[in-house]
């Protein structure tokens, strides 16, 4: 019995300590306070940036990543949403489309880093607005059991091809860096090619999966031959030892889209002052060679950073000439109009 | 000084209270209704496609198939496993048991990685329908099992031994099998009904699912009505499935919950009957258990230069146990202290009363049932349109634990009722003569006789809240992750050797946890 | 004061369809015990309980001493305040508590400080012989001992009344017959009245100077032994007169 009294007496002790954790967090909140960053980029790879960011600096950070499955749009959709009273400090997109449309949406305060003065101004905004670092490539991978290295695609368009009639696939072209690479198609072939694109695929029995990680999974499993990804997604398989090709595509055509991470300063966030230190920090170029070793294997926009071996450097690159503000106002009506009625139907 | 024999006989304000704390449990939901159905005014089209997405649709219809699939496969495996189980001894019977159940208290989406895995390495390919089937398989027929083994545990020793005089091990397992197969049929329903609303395994195994379907109109779209109308739209489906079943099966159940047992069986051994148990149960743990945990084992030892990725994948996931395991903590117990809270204030006001009992089990089947994601969705707009001094409330840690304890509510409530059954009326009665409170009683004889089956049931609770990822990912505030929600994040997109090892570390975890207050329970039972 | 001790007039309950007591009128005096008598299902449980309050009529009144303690409807007098003590079919001891604590606990209804509480349980233990087993549950002593405790909680608070149904079931003879032995002895010697709820008339006889006899709920005879004895029309007792060969 006394056991027992004790054991219920003991409930309502444990109150406080829970009611304690709630509110503090539990963790504890670093020395100089801390920051509250939603991140679009893989959260395996985001994550050691912030930690070593915490431990040189004092500052917690408060890293809100997103599923694989709603990639940038989710976080995008939610600063919408807490527009009048942001949670978010710092905005680290996997993409500067996603940047642009909240530039438009006014939810942003500009910001110029001492960090980006060496950055190329082609990746970042003029007004301040974003900046763009660390780039990842759209890449066709293969597999390479059922595809051997002379058949292997060179162009996105080689997927309309009927030697991949229901064995290619991309990932659902209105989230993540897909529905970039679905907006830059619309820019640089025009409407009606970029259209007849995806009539096209969808014809050829192209498979929209649910994100670039399940391109890669299925393509790398044999499921199917070929399939539209992200350059550290097709380093993760080939760090997996896994049976897949790379190829950058277009070259000498439209050219391979390059994709720079990018940061942004939320307007009216809660902790300005750490915002502006992370921001600064990740914009480094430390950071930069950091993403570029591990296993993100994110191509460095600034020259002279030191890169392994195994990645080919920006400049070796064939680029798809694109303003990247001007995606956002396609991005927005493709995802409201013409791409999600696509997506509705092929899905 | 109010009477204890309120306790037996409440009145007509219990039925007020039983109702007001249900409605509480379906009060975060009401938001996201009300925006589904004021936005069917502004829809104009009578496509369905358009009311719900045509995707969506076919979704619902992926989801459905792999429901009654799972369903059927939960109650031909697990109503024999039950009975077999309670009726008979034979060697690793409760280790056995014990690893059928161990799927019910990890993310389904372990198992449907486990199973991916193992498929990618070994073959053959694992996806779609029938890979959704596979990987929810495994907590299903523990949930089956579970109700089986109870239902024939309420069995009396005469019962059994005058089966076997009657007809000797046949009858015996014919005769527990007709006993046990409402409520087994039941738990069948429920573990295919929760296959519904789980997203985890159909976004790993590429089949789109209703569950991932409302997750992705929320976080991608922000589209509250949208989400609230296909959240509606698979309530409809879980309630044409759930209400005649509640209905039929509630009366029984009640009058189960409610029965004092005399007598339970003693486990028998049968040579013969025993070793086809142990032969047919342990080959079902082996199929269910150690082959996905051996594909969750494989990217490790296969990987190139593998002791260093191991290692490399230990250490990083340890980080993240650091780094998140204080919450998940938090989160598991604060959903239990609020469901076991909630449960206690609700079985007290039912008291014996039968047909509220009746009213209260099938409310907590149904409750049960319905997609989480709507509570989470509900309380997520309605933080997004309060103002600034709710949030320490609504966009905190409370959030979270507070729709997970209301997601649970029903399973601490249904354990509740079956503690509370295992009091006797005379002992209230005796405290009304003798001039006990109801407080003092409650305070003196209720709750310590009910504290092991509070511990248990705030134990179960926690270790279902854990394993709930979807209500997490909504509602956490930003850097308050749970470690189910790490591996859900990372899943996709980190090297397979970093999931298997967190998925096994998970693993490792719950059954050291289990162990744990198995041992405390059963040292303060003797 | 017209009648001292109990009353039921015209008292009937229902419990939904069934109808436990129909139009039941009998004294239960304070000069002499009384005895309950029936066949199982009679409806001598729902007396006991009626007259301790925990019931409540459906139609008819009950009175204590001529005041009403509860009529159509609803209890007047709650079970506490009406100086009876119930020792149930089941005993009804509380399994989380110790002896002692259940008999400590069934004092509450006196107010009495701790101390002075647990002296008086010790006493009473004392008086039921049970006195040893005080630190011990419920669970882990003889059936006879339970029966004790149970006992010793309902002398314990010095009741006027001792209501027991059918408090000797399932005790072997020898034990039977102590038990019957010492609750007359302690009634006797506290002035306390006991109604007995029995299918056994030798346990009746023993114990209480008249008897009631039900039947399906409603009352069939009723007198002292020797009226009873004398011409009874219930079954029971005159298959009892048989066996006694009177």
């Amino acid at each position: 019995m006394r056991t027992r009294g004790n054991l219920i007496a003991g409930v309502p002790a444990l109150l406080p300590a829970l009611l304690a954790c709630f509110l503090t967090g539990c963790s504890g909140s670093g020395r100089d306070g801390a920051v509250v960053v939603y991140t679009s980029v893989d959260d395996v790879f985001a994550r050691p940036i912030a930690r070593r960011f915490t431990e040189d600096t004092g500052i917690e950070v408060r890293l809100v990543p997103d599923t694989e499955e709603t990639k940038s749009t989710g976080l995008l959709n939610r600063l919408i949403a807490e527009k009048n009273r942001p949670v978010a400090d710092v905005f680290w997109s996997g993409d500067p489309v996603r940047a642009a449309v909240l530039k438009r949406k006014g939810i942003l305060a500009p910001h110029h880093p001492q960090q980006a003065k060496d950055l190329p101004k082609h990746f970042s905004d003029p007004d301040g607005y974003w900046t763009g670092f660390s780039a990842r490539a759209r890449v066709l991978i293969y597999n390479r059991t059922l595809v051997p290295q002379a058949e292997e695609p060179k162009s996105v368009m080689d997927l309309l091809d009927s030697r991949f009639q229901g064995k290619a696939c991309i990932a659902n072209p209105l989230f993540g860096t897909t529905s970039m690479h679905a907006a830059a198609l619309f820019a640089v072939l025009g409407e009606e090619k970029a259209r007849a694109f995806f009539e096209r695929f969808a014809a050829n029995e192209g498979k929209v999966l649910s994100s670039n990680g399940e391109v890669r999974r299925r393509v790398a499993a044999g499921e199917f031959a070929v399939g539209i990804t992200d350059t550290d997604d097709a380093n993760v398989a080939r760090l997996d030892g896994k049976p897949i090709g790379v190829v950058f595509p277009d070259v000498g055509g439209i050219g391979t889209l390059i994709i720079p991470n990018c940061v942004v300063m939320i307007a009216g966030g809660p902790n300005a002052d750490a915002a502006r230190h992370f921001i600064d920090y990740l914009l480094r170029p430390e950071t930069e060679k950091a993403l570029a070793e591990c296993d993100a294997a994110q191509i460095p926009v600034r020259r002279g950073v030191p890169t392994p071996t195994s990645m080919i450097p920006l400049e070796k690159l064939d680029p798809m000439e694109v303003d990247y503000d001007a995606l956002a106002p396609i991005l927005e009506e493709l995802s409201e109009g013409y791409l999600k009625k696509w997506v509705d139907r092929n899905r | 000084m109010p009477s204890p024999l309120l306790l037996e006989r409440p009145g007509r304000w219990s039925q007020g209270a039983a109702a007001v704390l249900l409605l509480l449990v379906a009060l975060p939901a009401a938001p996201l209704l009300w925006s589904a159905l004021s936005s069917l005014g502004e829809l104009g089209s009578s496509d369905s496609g358009v009311f719900v997405g045509r995707a969506f649709a076919v979704a619902l219809l992926n989801s459905a198939v792999v429901a009654l699939l799972v369903a059927a496969l939960s109650l031909l495996l697990g109503l024999p496993a039950g009975v077999c189980l309670a009726l008979y001894n034979f060697p690793g019977r409760r280790v056995l048991f014990a690893l059928l159940v161990f799927p019910l208290l990890v993310p389904s989406f372990l198992w449907a990685i486990g199973w991916s895995s193992l498929s990618a390495h070994v073959g053959p390919a694992i996806s779609g329908v029938s890979g959704c089937v596979i990987a929810f398989t495994s907590p299903a027929v523990a949930l089956s099992l579970l109700a089986s083994y109870a239902a024939t545990q309420a069995l009396t020793a005469s019962q059994v031994d005058s089966a076997r005089i009657a007809g000797g091990e046949r009858t015996v397992i014919a005769q527990a099998c007709r006993h046990a197969a409402i409520p087994t049929l039941l738990a069948a329903s429920l573990a295919g009904v929760l296959t519904l609303q789980d997203p985890g395994p159909g976004q790993i195994l590429g089949l789109k699912t209703a569950a991932s379907e409302i997750l992705t109109s929320f976080s991608a779209l922000f589209d509250f009505a949208l989400a609230g109308r296909q959240c509606a739209a698979l309530t409809l489906l879980v309630l044409v499935i759930t209400v005649p079943l509640a209905c039929f099966s509630a009366p029984r159940i009640a009058h189960q919950i409610l029965a004092r047992q005399t007598g339970k069986p003693r486990p028998h051994t049968h040579r013969g009957v025993a070793s086809l148990a142990a032969l047919g149960i342990g080959l079902m743990v082996l199929i269910s258990v150690f082959l996905p945990l051996l594909g969750l084992t494989l990217p490790t030892l296969r990987a190139p230069e593998f002791l260093r990725a191991w290692q490399r994948a230990l250490e990083r996931a340890l980080e993240e146990v650091a780094r998140t395991g204080t919450d998940t903590l938090v989160y598991a117990a604060g959903a239990a202290v609020i469901s076991v809270t909630l449960s206690l204030l609700l079985v007290l006001s039912v008291g014996r009363d039968p047909r509220l009992r009746i009213a209260v089990v099938a409310a907590c089947f149904i409750l049960f049932s319905l997609p989480s994601a709507l509570s989470a969705l509900g309380i997520l707009q309605i933080a997004a349109e309060a103002p600034a001094w709710a949030d320490p409330l609504l966009r905190s840690p409370i959030a979270v634990c507070g729709a997970l304890g209301l997601r649970f509510f029903p399973v601490a409530t249904l354990l509740s009722l079956r503690a509370w059954g295992s009091t006797s009326s005379s002992w209230t009665m005796a405290a009304a003569v003798h001039g006990v409170s109801a407080g003092k009683y409650v305070w003196k004889v209720i709750l310590p006789v009910l504290l092991p089956s509070l511990v248990v049931s705030a134990l179960l609770v926690s270790l279902l809240a854990t394993a709930d990822v979807g209500t997490v990912l909504l509602l956490h505030p930003p850097g308050r992750s749970s470690l189910p929600l790490a591996i859900f994040t990372v899943m996709a997109n980190a090297r397979e050797s970093l999931v298997a090892t967190l998925c096994l570390l998970y693993a490792a975890i719950a059954v050291g946890l289990l162990i744990a207050a198995e041992t405390v329970l059963r040292r303060k039972a003797t | 004061m017209t009648s001292d001790g109990f009353e039921l007039k015209s008292v009937t309950k229902k419990y939904g369809e069934t109808t436990a007591l129909d139009g039941v009128s009998f004294t239960a005096s304070r000069r002499e015990s009384t005895a309950i008598l029936g066949p199982s299902g009679c409806g001598k449980s729902t007396v006991l309980r009626l007259l301790a309050g925990l019931e409540v009529p459906t139609n008819g009144r009950i009175l204590l001493d001529d005041k009403v303690v509860s009529e159509t409807g609803r209890v007047v007098t709650p079970p506490h305040r009406r100086g009876v003590s119930l020792v149930f079919q089941d005993l009804a001891l509380w399994p989380n508590l110790s002896i002692l604590d259940n008999v400590v606990l069934g004092l509450s209804g006196l107010r009495l400080s701790k101390k002075e509480a647990e002296t008086r349980a010790r006493k009473t233990l004392t008086l039921c012989s049970i006195e040893s087993l005080a630190d011990r549950k419920p669970g882990g002593v003889s059936g006879g001992q339970e029966q004790r405790a149970a006992l010793a909680r309902a002398l314990a608070p010095e009741p006027a009344f001792l209501l027991l149904d059918e408090p000797f079931s399932g005790l072997d003879l020898v034990t039977k017959k102590k038990l019957l032995e010492d609750i007359a002895n302690l009634s006797s010697e506290r002035k306390i009245t006991t109604v007995l709820v029995t299918h056994d008339p030798q346990e009746a006889r023993t114990l209480c100077g008249r008897a009631i006899v039900l039947r399906d709920g409603r009352l069939e005879e009723l007198g002292s032994w020797s009226d009873l004895l004398e011409s009874p029309r219930s079954d029971i007792l005159r298959l009892f007169r048989e066996h006694l060969g009177t």
